[in-house]
């Protein structure tokens, strides 16, 4: 069974907190409480269903990013993203973070040596990227 | 807070504010009252002192800001009571500062008092047409503000031995490192946009040749107004020693900008002709680049706040999405 889904889920409850309890609370802390996780949930049905993908198009971009720059820079090129199964969501969390840790570390070798021109016009492209694929799933009203 | 609790802190602020009013008698603190819309991290609530002096009763109304649980910023009470407090009768707008306790002693949390102020911080205006010359003449009175700020001989204050002393050559990488030490420490994740934004900064600082007192959160919201003019600025916590563009940038970030009542190159002729300053526009630049990192950060740390189980404001915890929103600008921004 696939029906309801998560997002349905949460979408459902964020409309039933806005429209059946939200006019009950007089202005005030609890309110704004309430305000801010009905926000808080709305995102969550929206990126709950993204959040795969976007994890797997991140590792995949900064995985072969990182193998066209790390040979300009003298470091090994990272293997590339190849995996042995279908990945779990942590799986893609734990190989984003490992990502960004390499990400960071071709930066500040960049940096010290004052790099290519080449590879720094790929990091930059990429993080430009990165920020374009997160504003697909970060859609926050504080901005 | 309920009743006994709000009783409770009334008769601990009376007998702090009685021991700070030695020659004072029959002093008593009356209509303590919540405010609730002001800030994050502080509750603050207005009531008025009151004491004999002779035959004749006296009375001052009061604010006082109590540091609250954890939230979106880590600052000390007593930098931004004592700047405030060297601030009042230098024609800055601010509210008189009274007294203020940076322990957790009289009230279980820092706090600190000052008389009341007229006025409104209400954020409706910003909705109003862009010829509404109400809307107009605050913002050209923020210009003046800052002037009067920025100018302000601070040494000759003392706010050196209140705010820690930076040199000009080392103004805007003091503000640069201070914000990333905070971002080592807040992030939940290596966020290697956010490394690089930091390296920009440390490699691109414009040349400054003036110190000034930086609000540090100068913009609308944090103001209040009648009348058409501004009665004072509020919430220095974020103030310091350090370069005065940075609050002209911080002004006219999008979220709180008058930008539609006063164009952003008008509002900074007025501050350069009552100042004598210039702000060119690669100077200007540095600091919005600079400003969409460091509220990034204070995004951060109020996540970071809520994932720690510090805080339970629900503001709180999403905040760290609206870092892709600020980086976005960043990258589009940087020359």
């Amino acid at each position: 069974m696939i029906n309801p889904t998560i997002s349905q889920l949460l979408g459902g409850v964020a409309a039933s907190l806005d429209e059946t309890v939200l006019p009950e609370l007089a202005p005030g802390f609890p309110r704004n409480q309430l305000v801010a996780a009905i926000s808080l949930i709305r995102r969550a049905a929206a990126a709950d269903e993204r959040i795969g993908i976007y994890l797997w198009e991140d590792n995949r971009d900064i995985t072969e990013v990182l193998r066209e720059v790390a040979p300009l820079v003298g470091l090994d090129r990272p293997p590339p993203d190849v995996d042995a199964g279908y990945p779990t969501l942590d799986d893609l969390r734990r190989r984003n973070l490992a990502l960004q840790h390499q990400l960071i570390a071709i930066h500040d070798t960049l940096r010290e040596d004052r790099g290519s021109a080449r590879a720094q016009a790929a990091l930059r492209a990429l993080f430009e990227r990165m920020l374009a694929r997160e504003s697909q799933i970060n859609t926050s009203t504080w901005v | 807070m309920s009743v006994a609790e709000t009783r409770s802190l009334r008769d601990d602020l009376e007998s702090f504010v009685a021991a700070q009013m030695p020659g004072a008698h029959d002093v008593e603190v009356v209509d303590l009252v919540p405010i609730s819309s002001v800030g994050n991290a502080r509750q603050a609530w207005g009531f008025a002192v009151q004491w004999r002096d002779g035959d004749k009763v006296e009375r001052v109304s009061c604010v006082m800001l109590v540091k609250a649980e954890a939230g979106q910023l880590e600052t000390q009470v007593a930098p931004e009571f004592g700047t405030v407090r060297a601030l009042w009768g230098t024609g800055v707008p601010v509210a008189r500062a009274l007294w203020m306790d940076p322990t957790d002693g009289a009230l279980g949390n820092p706090f600190f008092i000052t008389e009341r102020v007229a006025g409104t911080a209400d954020m409706s205006l910003l909705r109003r047409a862009a010829d509404d010359p109400e809307a107009r003449t605050i913002a050209l009175d923020l210009a003046d503000a800052a002037a009067r700020l920025h100018r302000v001989d601070w040494r000759a204050m003392g706010v050196g031995d209140i705010l820690p002393a930076v040199t000009t050559d080392k103004a805007v990488l003091a503000q640069v490192a201070y914000w990333e030490e905070i971002f080592e420490r807040q992030r939940l994740e290596p966020l290697p946009v956010l490394v690089f934004a930091f390296d920009w900064l440390r490699d691109h600082p414009p040349a400054t040749d003036r110190v000034s007192i930086v609000h540090g959160d100068l913009r609308f919201g944090n103001l209040l107004y009648d009348d058409g003019h501004i009665t004072a600025l509020l919430d220095w916590e974020m103030v310091h020693l350090g370069d005065p563009v940075e609050d002209l940038a911080w002004a006219y970030r999008s979220l709180w900008s008058l930008e539609k009542f006063l164009p952003v190159d008008d509002f900074l002729s007025r501050y350069c002709e009552l100042t004598g300053f210039t702000v060119t526009a690669d100077h200007f630049l540095y600091w919005r680049l600079f400003n969409e990192v460091k509220h990034s950060i204070i995004s951060l740390t109020a996540s970071r706040s809520f994932d720690d189980g510090r805080t339970r404001n629900i503001r709180h915890a999403d905040r760290a999405t609206t870092v892709t929103t600020y980086l976005s600008r960043f990258m589009e921004w940087l020359p």
